[in-house]
């Protein structure tokens, strides 16, 4: 039997299916384009013609990351979790000896800790997306370098630039008087992805203690020169896995595997009509956004409201237009 | 038939209310309270202050703005200092002054408390008292009941917390101001998520404040905020029978963000996330949080909870 699982994120959409072993017999990882409906039809699209040559079939499904609830109803997901215990999970099955998780995202950030196993601590980026893949995207930009090929130009560097990461729009200044007084691209480069790493310890890791072995992972963890700078930073070796941005799909799988929710899963369903409405409820002065999600017409789920008013009123919205 | 007077129902109303209605109930002065916090209270409250101002602060004048036109009068204390050598908060000093300059036409109502310079609450509240009510001895009588009163109620709430404390399950302890806790906008939502995750909630209030401040030295001795000081005492009094502390605290707010660094540095071991929230704040964030770190307090060794109970399974 498989496991699907998905992971909606910010920036992309991945998902895969594992077999009971939990062996990777399926994977896809597309960006989410501001449509996770879609994203998730394309990547089920992918996973659907991997499994099948596998020869597996979908038992249950979990699904993970900031569209969770949406793409979970979506799928009759019998498993919705948040990112931090899906990536743990995730992570923890394929290096049972981690003991310190790093991960950068399109837009968040999190440092797991993990103990004999077990997830014992975490911390998450707060209000502020500086340190994360969109901030390195946004300075790719400015250097008219492609993003991909910032790894590449970080390792040709033999001393970095220094150039203040605390917030996006003040490094994006510091870099631009750093490049006009000459120092040549590389070490800004170099730089930059040393004051990414710096952000990340200083904010999210300060005060956690980063043992080895260190899995690195996110989008972030595919740019070679990001990984170095972790590796001068924290004086240990760090692990990338060639999944690393899979782990979030991988501990969604397991967590379906584990749960007792089991119903073949139809690829089928990714040809449905999905139909989302925001509104804004008017039942009360909160005036909450609640958002619905229709089936072919027929009202799933929403989400948004603070008291059950909210969805009843959702519901007769949607049965009544 | 005398005046209504408003109570606003943030900042000190967490902590005094009991005692305000009680006490005008006692002279026959009617008073009403503002609803609970809600979006449109909180964008009016933004409306009205400048920039800078905390978001407590936002939804403060947000209430009294409310209570204009349902009250003769709205309550706005000053409270400089409540223990010699302590502070509080700025902004409770401030409060009456900010009020009237960013809502001219208010009415307000204010009593001055300020320990340091010789202004106790009981006779700036008779003070207050005597401006309904000419007989001393009843103003007098009103306050002390309104003491008794609040006292009793804070204390019989403190209590039963303390018994929940010793009964067994996962317990999460906040900690953060009540008129964060409280808030409708703020703290239920995090109360309830906490509680939608299978936690038993604490917050951290105790029965006797004073032996709150003293267990509040072992964390810090510096800290010269008075409601900062008790919330410390009751971190260091319920360390041990907790199994995490999510730290609640609203943006921009010094005291706590000194008091929450300090926590954690001081609380080896234990499992803590600190919750900033502003007006901005979407609740996805907040879920995600909280979940996995009811999920990780599950999972955790020498924790009671087995690791299969984290798996959360969609009914």
């Amino acid at each position: 039997m498989g496991y699907l699982g998905v992971d909606v994120g910010s920036i992309s959409t991945k998902a895969v299916v594992i077999d009971d072993a939990g062996q990777v017999v399926a994977r896809s990882y597309l960006w989410t384009e501001g449509d996770p409906l879609a994203a998730v039809k394309r990547v089920l699209a992918e996973v659907e013609l991997q499994a099948e040559a596998a020869e597996e079939s979908v038992a249950a499904v979990g699904v993970t990351g900031s569209a969770r609830e949406l793409v979970g109803a979506a799928l009759g997901a019998q498993v919705v979790k948040n990112e931090i215990t899906a990536h743990a999970m995730g992570t923890l099955a394929r290096h049972p000896d981690v003991q310190t998780i790093l991960e950068i995202g399109g837009q968040d950030s999190k440092i797991i800790l993990v103990r004999n196993g077990v997830p014992v601590d975490y911390a998450m980026n707060t209000l502020c997306a500086a340190g994360t893949g969109s901030f390195l995207s946004a300075q790719a930009r400015r250097l008219n370098v492609p993003v991909e090929e910032f790894g590449a130009y970080a390792l040709q560097s033999s001393k970095p630039t220094k150039i203040a990461g605390r917030c996006t729009v003040f490094a994006e200044s510091d870099l631009v008087h750093k490049a006009q007084i000459g120092h040549p691209r590389e070490d800004l480069i170099a730089g930059l992805c040393q004051a990414i790493v710096m952000n990340y310890l200083n904010n999210v890791g300060k005060g956690k203690e980063i043992r080895a072995p260190i899995v690195f992972q996110g989008g972030v963890s595919k740019n070679v020169g990001v990984v170095k700078a972790f590796a001068d930073l924290t004086g240990e070796g760090i692990v990338v896995d060639e999944d690393g941005h899979l782990m979030g799909a991988i501990g969604a799988a397991l967590l379906a595997r584990e749960g007792e929710g089991r119903a073949a899963f139809d690829f089928a369903t990714r040809d449905l009509e999905f139909d989302t409405r925001g509104y804004e409820c008017g039942g009360c002065p909160n005036d909450c956004e609640v958002v619905t999600l229709c089936r072919a017409g027929e009202f799933l789920d929403g989400w948004g409201n603070r008291c059950e008013r909210g969805l009843e009123r959702a519901k007769k919205n949607v049965t009544t237009s | 038939m005398n005046a209504t007077v408003g109570l606003p129902r943030a900042l000190l109303y967490h902590k005094y209310g009991d005692l305000w209605t009680s006490f005008f109930e006692t002279l026959g002065v009617p008073t009403v309270v503002s609803p609970p916090t809600n979006r449109a209270i909180l964008e009016r409250g933004s409306r009205l202050a400048v920039d800078e101002t905390c978001l407590p602060m936002k939804i403060f004048l947000g209430h009294v703005d409310e209570l204009l036109s349902k009250a003769d009068y709205v309550l706005v204390p000053r409270v400089a200092s409540l223990v010699r050598g302590e502070t509080t908060c700025v902004k409770f000093l401030g409060a009456y002054d900010v009020t009237l300059n960013s809502i001219p036409n208010a009415r307000l109502l204010e009593y001055d408390v300020d320990v340091v310079n010789g202004k106790r609450q009981a006779p700036e509240m008779r003070r207050l008292g005597r401006s309904f009510e000419r007989n001393v001895t009843k103003v007098m009588y009103a306050y002390a009941r309104a003491y008794r009163e609040s006292k009793r109620r804070h204390l019989e709430h403190a209590r039963q917390q303390e018994r929940a404390a010793l009964a067994p399950g996962l317990k999460v302890l906040v900690v953060g101001h009540p008129y964060n806790i409280r808030d409708e906008l703020i703290g239920v939502p995090v109360v309830s998520i906490l509680r939608e995750q299978g936690a038993s909630v604490l917050v951290a209030e105790m029965s006797d404040a004073s032996e709150a401040k003293s267990l509040s030295a072992r964390i810090s001795r510096d800290v010269p905020w008075t409601f900062n000081k008790e919330l410390l005492g009751a971190v260091e009094h319920y360390r041990p029978l907790v199994d995490g502390i999510v730290f609640l605290v609203t943006f921009p707010c010094g005291p706590d963000s000194l008091m929450t660094e300090l926590c954690v540095r001081r609380l080896d071991g234990m499992p803590t996330i600190v919750l900033v929230l502003d007006e901005l704040q979407g609740e996805a964030g907040l879920r995600t949080r909280l979940e996995s770190f009811v999920d990780l307090l599950k999972m955790r060794p020498g924790g009671r909870f087995a690791t299969d109970a984290v798996m959360g399974v969609r009914p």
